[in-house]
C-alpha cells in the first residue's frame, strides 16, 4: 500500500512536529509516524565563509541550546588547528556545557513533563498542563526556575554575555575565570544539587503508578551510544565513544570520535526530511540505537561523582542488563542534573581552573575537523572541512534528535499500537503518544520561534491512506 | 508609577524573525534614561522570564507573528488564560509566562503583544522589504503606547 | 609656508563663532571645536577623499550639500552641521550600505569593534527601506597573517590611502564602478600572491569593518588600532623636509 503523505509549505520551511498514525484493516495501529523536519539552510550559508565563524553560526541555530553547539562547533574548530587546548579551557568549556544541560533537563523534566509525571496521564487535559501542576505542587515551578536559572547565571558567568556568548572560540576560551565569577557559580551549586536530589526522591515515590507507560514507551531493544571518559565514567565535553548491546555487552569501546563515520551511516526515508543514523555493523534498520541521558546511563561504568554515583547503583536495579523503556529518560536526566552540579564543582575546585593560559594559537593545519560532545539530549556531531585558506567547503551535522529519529518513531508505534484503538483520536491516548515524545526531548528546530510555535497536528489515517482524524495540538 | 518590561524576542539570523530583537535593541536607546522601563531581548522566550516579570506592573511583548499579511502591526492584550501551553516545544508564549508569573508570585501584572507579520525566514540578518519598512512606526506605535502609561 | 601668509577666517558652525586657518576643510574646523560631524571614509592621518558623504553638511546660502571634510571654509562661511534633512540623508547613506552587502554581525570578527555598526546606532538607524543586494562574495583567505571579506566592505577606500600615502607600497585599489566595485590587490591577483604587499597590515587596521582583519581571531574579537596613524604621517612628513 503506497500513500503520499502531504508535508505542507510552512512545514518545509521549519520543523514543527506532525505524527501520523495509520491503521490496519482490523482497526488497529499498523505503523506511526513522527515527522520533523530539520532545517538545513546553514550548510549552503556556510559555504565559502571562514571556518572560525562557524560556533557562533551554529549557536544561532536554535534559541534554547546554543551552547551545545556552540562547543561543538569550537571543538571541531579545534580539530581543524590539530592542536591540544589548553586543560583550562577545555576543563571551562566542560563547565559551560553541564550548565546548559543542567538548564535544558530542567525545562523537560519540570515545564514539559511534571504534568505527565505528577498529575498522570489521564488527568483532566484541561488541568494537566503546568499551571495545574502548580496548583498541587506550588514548590515545583519555582525549583525548576531556579535550576534554569543557576544554568543560565553560570554560562552568563563564564561567558560575560547572555546571548550567544562568543567566550567559547577555536583553541579554548578568550577570556580565562576569574576568582570572583568562579566563586559565585561555586555557589549556587549547592542548591541545584540539592533541589534535583529532592525531586528525584519525588519523581521515585510516584513511578509505580506508571507500570503501563514503562512497559510500553519505548520499550523494547536497541543499541545505546554516548561518550565515556578513558575510565569509562559519564562524560559529555570529550570523551570516546562506546556503544553497548541491550544485553549490555559493549560492541564498540573507547572509539575515537574522529572517526564516527566509520561507525554509523545515515539512512534516507520519503516521508519525512530528518535522516536515520544506524550503526553500520548492524545495518538499517537493525543497528538502530538510542542517544541522551539514558544512553548515557546505560554505557558508563560509573558517574564519577558521589551522589550521582550511589543514584546510578539504584537506577540499575531497574534490570539485569540496560534499562530498556525510554520511559526512564526522564529519571535518568534528574541524575544528570545531580551529576552536573556535582561535576561542576569538581570541576571548579581544581587548582587550575584560574589558569590564564586558556587558548591555543593557531592556524589550520587539517582539512577536515570533527567535533564530538554530549549535548542535553545526545551526542552532538559537527564535522567541516575547508579549504587551504580555511574556507569552509561542507558541513555535516549529526544532532541528538537524529540518532534518536529511528528509535523515537519505533517507540510512538509501540505506544500507538498499545493505546490508540479507535477511527477517533482521543485525550488520553494521544497524550501519550505525546508524552513518549517529550521522554526523548527531542529538538524541533525551533530556531525561528515564530513559526515553531504552530501548532502540532496529529492524523489518523485508514488503510486506504483517508484522513479519519486530525487533533491540532498546541 | 508603573513599572514596565519591555522583551522583544526572536532569532536575529532568520531575517524577520529578529524584528523582536531589532525592536528591543532600539527602544532600549529610547528608553535608556527612564527611570522604571527595561528592556530585554532573547531568543525565546523561556520560564525563568517570570522571575523578572514579578517585579513590573506591565510587560510589552514584541514578537514576529506568521500570521496575516506581512508587515501587518497588531496589539493584543493579553488573555487571562494561557492560549498555547507547550507540549513538545522549548519555547513558550507570552500568555503562557504572564500567567506562570501570576501564579508562581502572586502578582497581575499588565500585559499586551506587539507584533509585527513576517514574511523571509531564511539564513540572514536583514529584515524583508515589508517588515523592514514597518518597523519604525511599530518602535513608534509602542513609544506612544508606553509614554501613554506614564500619562 | 610662512606664517605671515595665514589668513585667519571668521566663521559659524551651528550659530557657534569661531575662526580658523584660511585652507582648512569645515570638518578640521568643527573637530577642533568640538563639533561632532559624522565620517566613515575620513581618518585622522590620511588626506580626505568625500567617498563616504556622511559628513554632508549645509552651507547658508547653497541649496546644496557640501562634505564637510573636502570643503574649505571662507570668510564669513555659517555652516550647519545637523538637520533633519542631513539626518535623513545620512541615515540613508548607511542604509544604502547595509543593503550593498552582507553584513551578518552576529557571526562578524569585527561585531561591536565596527565604525559601520555604531553610526548606525548614533544616526539611529532601525531598519533598511532597500531591498538587499547580497551578492554572495567570494573571501579572499590566501594571505598567510590577514583575510579580506568584500561582503563586509563600504569601499571608504581607507585601505588604498594608508598603502599608498603611508606604507608607500600601493597594494591596493579600486576596480569596476557603482556597485560593481570592489578592492583589490595588485592586478586583481589573490592578496597572497600579491608581490607589492609589505604585510604591514596598516590597511586591516584602518578598515572601518571586517572587511580586512587579522587571520587567527575569533567573532567579536577584531579590535583595530589606528592611533598609530597621526604619528606615523607626522614622522614620515618630518623625514621629507
Amino acid at each position: 500500500m503506497t500513500r503520499q503523505i502531504k508535508i505542507d509549505p510552512i512545514t518545509r520551511i521549519e520543523g514543527h512536529a506532525k505524527i501520523s498514525i495509520h491503521l490496519d484493516e482490523q482497526g488497529f495501529v499498523d505503523n506511526a509516524y513522527f515527522h520533523v523536519t530539520q532545517f538545513r539552510g546553514f550548510e549552503k550559508f556556510a559555504e565559502g565563509r571562514p571556518f572560525y565563524e562557524m560556533p557562533s553560526l551554529m549557536a544561532r541555530t536554535c534559541g534554547i541550546c546554543p551552547v551545545a553547539h556552540l562547543i561543538a562547533g569550537a571543538k571541531a574548530c579545534d580539530d581543524l588547528f590539530a592542536v591540544q587546548i589548553p586543560r583550562t579551557a577545555r576543563n571551562l568549556r566542560r563547565v559551560m556545557n553541564l550548565a546548559q544541560i543542567m538548564q535544558s533537563h530542567a525545562l523537560s523534566f519540570f515545564y514539559l513533563s511534571s504534568p505527565d509525571l505528577l498529575l498522570g496521564m489521564d488527568a483532566d487535559p484541561e488541568t494537566r498542563n503546568i499551571f495545574g501542576v502548580l496548583k498541587e505542587f506550588p514548590q515545583l515551578g519555582k525549583e525548576g526556575i531556579r535550576l534554569r536559572q543557576i544554568g543560565q547565571q553560570i554560562i552568563e558567568s563564564l561567558g560575560s554575555k547572555r546571548i550567544h556568548p562568543s567566550w567559547v572560540v577555536p583553541g579554548g576560551v578568550n577570556a580565562p575565570l576569574t576568582e570572583e565569577h568562579r566563586d559565585e557559580i561555586l555557589s549556587h551549586l549547592p542548591e541545584a544539587k540539592q533541589i534535583a536530589v529532592k525531586t528525584l526522591e519525588f519523581f521515585k515515590s510516584r513511578i509505580d503508578q506508571f507500570q503501563p507507560e514503562i512497559k510500553t514507551f519505548g520499550n523494547f531493544p536497541s543499541l545505546f551510544m554516548g561518550l565515556i571518559d578513558s575510565e569509562g565514567n559519564l562524560e559529555h565535553y570529550n570523551g570516546l565513544l562506546r556503544i553497548v548491546d541491550s544485553a549490555g555487552n559493549i560492541i564498540v569501546d573507547n572509539y575515537d570520535t574522529l572517526k564516527y563515520f566509520d561507525l554509523i551511516d545515515e539512512a534516507a526515508e520519503p516521508w519525512t526530511y530528518m535522516k536515520f543514523p544506524y550503526y553500520k555493523d548492524m545495518g538499517y534498520p537493525q543497528g538502530m540505537y538510542r542517544v541522551g541521558p539514558l544512553a548515557r546511563l546505560n554505557i558508563i561504568d560509573d558517574c564519577g561523582t558521589e551522589v550521582a554515583d550511589k543514584e546510578l547503583k539504584e537506577f540499575r536495579e531497574i534490570s539485569k542488563g540496560p534499562v530498556l523503556s525510554s520511559f526512564y529518560y526522564h529519571w535518568a536526566r534528574l541524575i544528570e542534573i545531580i551529576f552536573s552540579a556535582e561535576r561542576m564543582e569538581q570541576l571548579l575546585l581544581d587548582s587550575d581552573i584560574l589558569s590564564k593560559h586558556v587558548r591555543a594559537h593557531a592556524e589550520p593545519n587539517s582539512f577536515d575537523g570533527i567535533g564530538v560532545t554530549e549535548a542535553p539530549r545526545g551526542t552532538l556531531i559537527h564535522h567541516y572541512r575547508i579549504d587551504e585558506n580555511g574556507l569552509i567547503k561542507w558541513v555535516n551535522l549529526i544532532i541528538a534528535t537524529g540518532h534518536n529519529n529511528l528509535t523515537m518513531n519505533r517507540a510512538i508505534t509501540q505506544v500507538a499500537k498499545n493505546f490508540v484503538h479507535s477511527d477517533n483520536l482521543q485525550e488520553g491516548m494521544l497524550n501519550r503518544v505525546e508524552a513518549i515524545i517529550r521522554a526523548f526531548d527531542p529538538c524541533l528546530s525551533c530556531s525561528t520561534h515564530a513559526v515553531g510555535q504552530m501548532a502540532m497536528r496529529v492524523q489518523l489515517f485508514s488503510p486506504d491512506g483517508e484522513l479519519l482524524d486530525e487533533l491540532k495540538r498546541g | 508609577m508603573p513599572k514596565t518590561l519591555i522583551i522583544g524576542y526572536g532569532n536575529s539570523l532568520r531575517r524577520d524573525d529578529g524584528l523582536g530583537i531589532a525592536a528591543a535593541e532600539r527602544l532600549m536607546e529610547i528608553f535608556a534614561e527612564q527611570d522604571g522601563i527595561e528592556v530585554v531581548a532573547a531568543t525565546q522566550l523561556t520560564p525563568e522570564l517570570a522571575d523578572k516579570i514579578k517585579n513590573f506592573t506591565e510587560v510589552v511583548f514584541i514578537d514576529c507573528s506568521v500570521e496575516g499579511e506581512p508587515g501587518e502591526i497588531a496589539m493584543n492584550e493579553i488573555s487571562a488564560r494561557p492560549d498555547i501551553i507547550p507540549r513538545l516545544e522549548h519555547s513558550i508564549s507570552p500568555a503562557y509566562i504572564i500567567n506562570l508569573t501570576k501564579k508562581l508570585y502572586n502578582t497581575n501584572p499588565h500585559a499586551i503583544v506587539f507584533s509585527l507579520t513576517g514574511k523571509e525566514f531564511g539564513l540572514g540578518e536583514s529584515l524583508s522589504e515589508k517588515v523592514s519598512n514597518q518597523l519604525g512606526n511599530l518602535i513608534e506605535g509602542i513609544r506612544k503606547y508606553i509614554e501613554g502609561l506614564y500619562q | 609656508m610662512s606664517p605671515q601668509t595665514v589668513k585667519i577666517k571668521t566663521l559659524k558652525i551651528d550659530g557657534i563663532d569661531l575662526s580658523a586657518r584660511g585652507g582648512e576643510t569645515i570638518l578640521k574646523v568643527a573637530q577642533e571645536n568640538g563639533i561632532w560631524i559624522p565620517t566613515l571614509c575620513n581618518l585622522d592621518g590620511l588626506s580626505p577623499v568625500g567617498a563616504c558623504r556622511l559628513c554632508i553638511v549645509e552651507i547658508a546660502g547653497s541649496p546644496k550639500v557640501h562634505p564637510a571634510c573636502v570643503t574649505e571654509i571662507y570668510e564669513g562661511m555659517e555652516v550647519i552641521t545637523q538637520s533633519e534633512r542631513l539626518n535623513r540623508y545620512r541615515r540613508m547613506i548607511i542604509e544604502l550600505l547595509y543593503s550593498e552587502r552582507a553584513h551578518i554581525c552576529a557571526v562578524c570578527v569585527s561585531n561591536g569593534h565596527c565604525e559601520l555598526q555604531s553610526l548606525a546606532k548614533v544616526l539611529g538607524v532601525t531598519s533598511i527601506r532597500f531591498p538587499h543586494l547580497i551578492e554572495n562574495h567570494r573571501v579572499d583567505a590566501s594571505h598567510d597573517r590577514f583575510l579580506k571579506d568584500d561582503n563586509r566592505c563600504v569601499l571608504c577606500g581607507r585601505c588604498v590611502r594608508v598603502c599608498h600615502e603611508i606604507e608607500g607600497a600601493h597594494t591596493w585599489d579600486f576596480m569596476g564602478r557603482g556597485i560593481t566595485s570592489m578592492m583589490i590587490t595588485d592586478l586583481n591577483q589573490p592578496w597572497g600572491e600579491s608581490e607589492s604587499c609589505t604585510r604591514c597590515g596598516k590597511c586591516v587596521h584602518v578598515c572601518p569593518t571586517g572587511a580586512l582583519i587579522e587571520k587567527g581571531v575569533s567573532v567579536a574579537e577584531m579590535a583595530k588600532r589606528r592611533q598609530f596613524l597621526p604619528y606615523l604621517k607626522m614622522m614620515r612628513e618630518g623625514e621629507n623636509k
